[in-house]
């Protein structure tokens, strides 16, 4: 943790000092809080968090949430008619096919990008990737913790904005020119998350080095010379940790009793899924979270068993069983923990439409696809927007806005659901460029960004 | 310093330098017996010995090509295993060899190959193909553009990324008064020098490979018209004529396009200065111009006047240009640079100040700065304290190497085909946490955090190791005929290159007395890990 009188450098007083950073920090966080409103905006305020599912390297829509039967099609995909959205492999996504009056699809989405990297980017930006300015674009996640910090409670012990399993192509986005403390707090499900929350039988093994380590430390931890700084800022590291280790809540939210694992898979994904869903309930100061499943990207042989199938398979258990909990768990004023949970799950981009590629897969495909949207005051049972018969092309974007959906029209979406005015910029930046919550100019078009207000009604 | 009356901090004792100068150097810590021994020497020139000896020598090209390579975005990802690993032999071989500087990056910019896998140099360039609405169509205005803005990134310190979509003025006037002056038309007769220059993708049976072409056979020049995938429109006309974007000169036309770019770009004072200005930034934790690729070259002569408002940009231009003068009269002799640096004694400085520290000393690099050590670092120093190494096969070759520093990359854990499932996954992730570059989007970072706190004290990796494993350090320890306070300062010696103080002493044997030396010691092996002098290159 920053101390606070460290945030309240400008670009100016970066630019008298020369650049020269002061301790070896070279890019010193701005404060956030000169953000300032540039329009109009009312936003909703539907949700107090938001739970982020990015299916990265691409999940084939017309083999999904936007079906196209061809001769193409397995037979064992058991396509059947679903209520609300039409043709639905039954066999790939049974649990969702049985829950669609609980989540509503938007098949009006389209990207800008077609790269994994830059796509994924994207996603978690909102931003075209700029390397003139990556390093001190936050992410959405960054912008929402900066934006609830002034809520945080004395109680809340958890960060945040927390990540889940999201690894390059592009990786987790840093917290740019946002202090250290908005950036995604990363859980590696695949790797030992008692790391966060020792066990019981550790606790005790754990304190007593804590307070040995404090001991033969703390001549230079504690030294107040300015030169000592950066030891001071890392104690404030070691310190936090510990708060988040001794709460008593965090070692229920990070275990995975083998019940629980199994109904949501017994895998990485489910099993990432089910710290979201803790942290989301306990509410402890976690308000984002971004939650990558990996391997969607089916060039070739797409229709082997461990490859789409596998993929579908697990993220319909999780979601069903995600949004089950969710609503099943009742806040004291009896409104349900979903109520006020944003959940959006989609790719970076959709898959190329029609025929198998001579090597039985599917390429990048950004003109159209589709994402998966409950929670948060969302309307469920909804489908907005279509594709042609191909599910090549959108021939009815299905709201307002009378054109595709684009990654920026989404995170004002998220924003306004979480009641944070999403016109609002941040002037003083590292760079002078001014940066927009949502861009004001699109990679190639001027858009008029709004939430897709449809989804709410 | 003194004309300013800037007091500075003494001279590091021989210890403290030991450890950094090896850090710095070779990326690990070194052998505590060699650090006392080193300490305990009266020879008056043992400091320029020790620099001598490791700069050139093994683990220094093994860091330095790491190093260079996480710069240069040598990602397996973009130039396919073969190609990386090809290219880090060249590099490393460059550092051996001690080719000159120039002569390696025009290596780099002119390499012709018919594939990157079989022509070290080559991948350089081939590594920014932009690709179209396919992975194999290469979009040949935008390739031009991403290697010129990555040149310029990398040896010139100046970045183009701005005026690479649009004109300076009206965006870069806080920022850069030479930048503010530059048009995109500019930018664009730069790239044109690659308008020759041709990249395929090599495609097997439709299925796409990071493998590369690259030649001078593209004809058509370097189009103003150019769609692009990646950057603000282009909407002009016209081939563009190539210039050199710092002194307007045009190609010879008998002569290959990038030759002649290569050759101007080499000899121009700002390559020599932004070469010495990086390397002092990786040895010294700030740049003389910080960042490294943030040069205004309107503000870089003190002896013009800059522009109302704005400050000669370098903190020490005389040192600067005396750094850059010295490296073009060596030759280019990388390794001179670097004992240039690490004999002077801004270098060598403490890092610990004895009056009150100024925020205005830095720029006088008054004292030694403080880093908290890089991801591969800190992995790498737990274990060479604790002798626990675990072999990492090194992807595509019949390598195993203990250090991180000795591999290829980034992705290495991730693809060593010896690893543990459950290791591979707690390192990979520690190493992530603690700002590993990952070669595509994300730079080395030392930036801290509550994880890295939390993996420092609870990850299986340090956990683990720490223990009186057969083997280990403490193992071996355990065996030797030692007094409790023997015992104790050789643990100090091992992780933290000094003696303990008189109260870590104490606390040390108080310690010891209580749990005994096996379970002791595995404390304090834990504690000396988790210390921020045992974190921090100090």
């Amino acid at each position: 943790m920053r101390r606070f009188e460290d945030l309240f450098l400008t670009r100016r007083d970066l630019l008298r000092i020369g650049g020269v950073s002061m301790l070896g920090v070279n890019y010193l966080p701005l404060i956030p809080t000169r953000a300032q409103a540039a329009g109009k905006a009312s936003p909703r305020g539907s949700a107090r968090f938001c739970i982020f599912v990015m299916l990265q390297g691409g999940q084939s829509h017309v083999d999904s949430w936007d079906f196209k039967e061809g001769d193409w099609t397995p037979e064992d995909f058991a396509v059947k008619e679903f209520p609300g959205v039409g043709k639905w492999p039954s066999s790939l996504y049974p649990e969702l096919g049985e829950r669609t009056d609980k989540f509503s699809l938007v098949r009006s989405l389209r990207a800008w990008e077609s790269q994994h990297g830059r796509g994924q980017y994207y996603v978690q930006t909102a931003h075209q990737h700029n390397p003139a300015l990556s390093k001190e674009l936050p992410p959405i996640g960054a912008v929402v913790a900066s934006e609830y910090a002034a809520r945080r409670r004395p109680t809340d012990s958890l960060p945040p904005y927390v990540g889940f399993n999201t690894f390059p192509q592009v990786g987790l986005i840093g917290p740019g020119m946002m202090p250290a403390t908005y950036g995604p707090f990363h859980v590696n499900t695949s790797s030992d998350i008692s790391s966060l929350a020792p066990p019981q039988s550790e606790q005790e093994n754990f304190q007593r080095r804590w307070d040995l380590l404090k001991r033969f430390d703390s001549r230079l931890r504690t030294d107040p010379a300015l030169e000592k700084k950066a030891y001071r800022d890392y104690h404030n590291h070691y310190e936090g940790a510990v708060n988040l280790m001794s709460d008593p809540r965090s070692s229920k939210i990070f275990s995975l009793p083998e019940e629980e694992r199994k109904r949501y898979g017994e895998n990485v994904t489910g099993d990432a899924f089910i710290l979201a869903r803790n942290l989301v309930t306990a509410d402890a100061g976690t308000h984002f979270i971004f939650l990558t499943h990996a391997d969607w990207d089916h060039h070739g042989k797409i229709y082997e068993p461990n490859s789409f199938y596998e993929r579908s398979h697990e993220i319909d258990l999780c979601l069903a069983n995600l949004l089950d909990d969710l609503e099943a768990t009742k806040r004291p004023d009896g409104t349900s923990v979903l109520d006020e949970t944003l959940v959006i799950t989609m790719g970076e981009f959709g898959r190329t439409p029609g025929a198998l590629t001579n090597i039985a897969g599917r390429d990048h495909y950004p003109q159209a696809y589709t994402g998966l949207f409950a929670g948060g005051g969302v309307q469920p049972g909804q489908v907005i927007g279509a594709t042609d018969a191909m599910g090549a092309e959108i021939v009815d974007p299905g709201w307002a806005g009378k054109r595709p959906i684009y990654m920026e029209d989404i995170a004002t979406t998220i924003y306004s659901a979480m009641g944070i005015d999403w016109t609002k910029k941040i002037e003083e930046t590292p760079s002078g460029r001014a940066f927009y919550y949502i861009e004001i100019f699109s990679p190639t078009q001027l858009l008029a960004n709004r939430p897709v207000e449809q989804l709410f009604s | 310093m003194e004309a300013d009356n800037v007091p500075h901090a003494p001279l590091s004792d021989d210890a403290t330098f030991f450890r950094r100068v090896h850090l710095d150097l070779t990326g690990r810590i070194p052998d505590d017996a060699a650090a006392r021994k080193f300490a305990a020497s009266d020879d008056p020139s043992k400091r320029d010995k020790l620099i001598d000896e490791l700069v050139g020598g093994e683990g220094w090209q093994e860091q330095w090509t790491l190093v260079l390579l996480d710069q240069w975005r040598a990602s397996q990802n973009r130039i396919g295993w073969a190609g990386r690993n090809l290219f880090h032999g060249y590099v490393t071989d460059a550092l051996q060899l001690n080719q000159p500087f120039d002569e390696l990056v025009r290596e780099m910019l002119t390499a012709n190959a018919r594939s990157n896998w079989y022509v070290g140099p080559s991948s350089y360039l081939v590594r920014w193909a932009v690709f179209g609405d396919n992975c194999t169509e290469i979009m040949h205005e935008d390739t031009a553009d991403d290697m010129t803005v990555h040149m310029f990134k990398d040896f010139m310190g100046i970045n183009l990324q701005c005026v690479s979509c649009h004109d300076g003025a009206n965006h870069l006037e806080q920022m850069n008064v030479w930048l503010t002056e530059r048009k995109r038309r500019e930018f664009w007769a730069q790239a044109a020098f690659f308008g020759e220059t041709r990249v395929l993708r090599r495609v097997e049976e439709r299925n796409t490979q990071d493998e590369y072409l690259i030649d001078e056979k593209e004809r058509n020049g370097y189009s103003a018209a150019a769609p692009s995938t990646v950057r603000v429109p282009r909407l002009s006309e016209g081939i563009v004529e190539p210039a050199f974007i710092l002194t307007g000169e045009k190609p010879d036309p008998n002569k290959p396009l990038r030759a002649e770019m290569a050759r101007m770009f080499t000899s121009h004072p700002q390559f020599a200065r932004a070469t010495v200005n990086r390397f002092w930034a990786a040895m010294m934790g700030v740049g003389i111009v910080d960042p490294v690729d943030g040069f205004d070259l309107t503000r870089i002569d003190p002896s013009k006047p800059v522009p109302e408002g704005w400050d000669v940009q370098p903190s020490h231009p005389e040192l600067l240009e005396a750094l850059a003068k010295d490296f073009v009269d060596s030759g280019y002799d990388l390794q001179h640079l670097f004992k240039v640096i690490a004999k002077s004694s801004a270098y060598q400085l403490s890092s610990s100040f004895p009056g009150e520290w100024k925020d205005s000393y830095s720029k006088y690099f008054a004292r030694k700065f403080v880093r908290r050590l890089s991801a591969e670092q800190v992995y790498d120093a737990v274990v060479k304290a604790t002798n626990m190494p675990t072999p990492i096969q090194i992807p595509r070759m019949d390598t195993r190497v203990n250090y991180l520093a000795q591999t290829r990359g980034p992705a290495d854990v991730k693809a060593a085909k010896n690893l543990d499932r459950a290791f591979k996954k707690d390192l990979q992730f520690f190493l992530e946490s603690f700002g590993q570059a990952n070669r595509e989007f994300n730079e080395p970072s030392r930036e801290g955090s509550i994880l890295q706190a939390a993996l420092m004290m609870n990850s299986s990796i340090v956990k683990s190791k720490v223990k009186p494993e057969e083997g280990s350090f403490l193992a071996k320890l355990l065996k030797e005929e030692l007094s409790q306070e023997q015992f104790a300062e050789r643990i100090f010696w091992r992780f933290l290159t000094r003696a303990p103080d008189s109260q870590e002493k104490d606390q040390a044997l108080t310690l010891l007395a209580e749990r005994g030396r096996r379970d002791g010691g595995e404390d304090l092996q834990w504690i000396l890990t988790n210390k921020v002098d045992f974190l921090f290159n100090y």
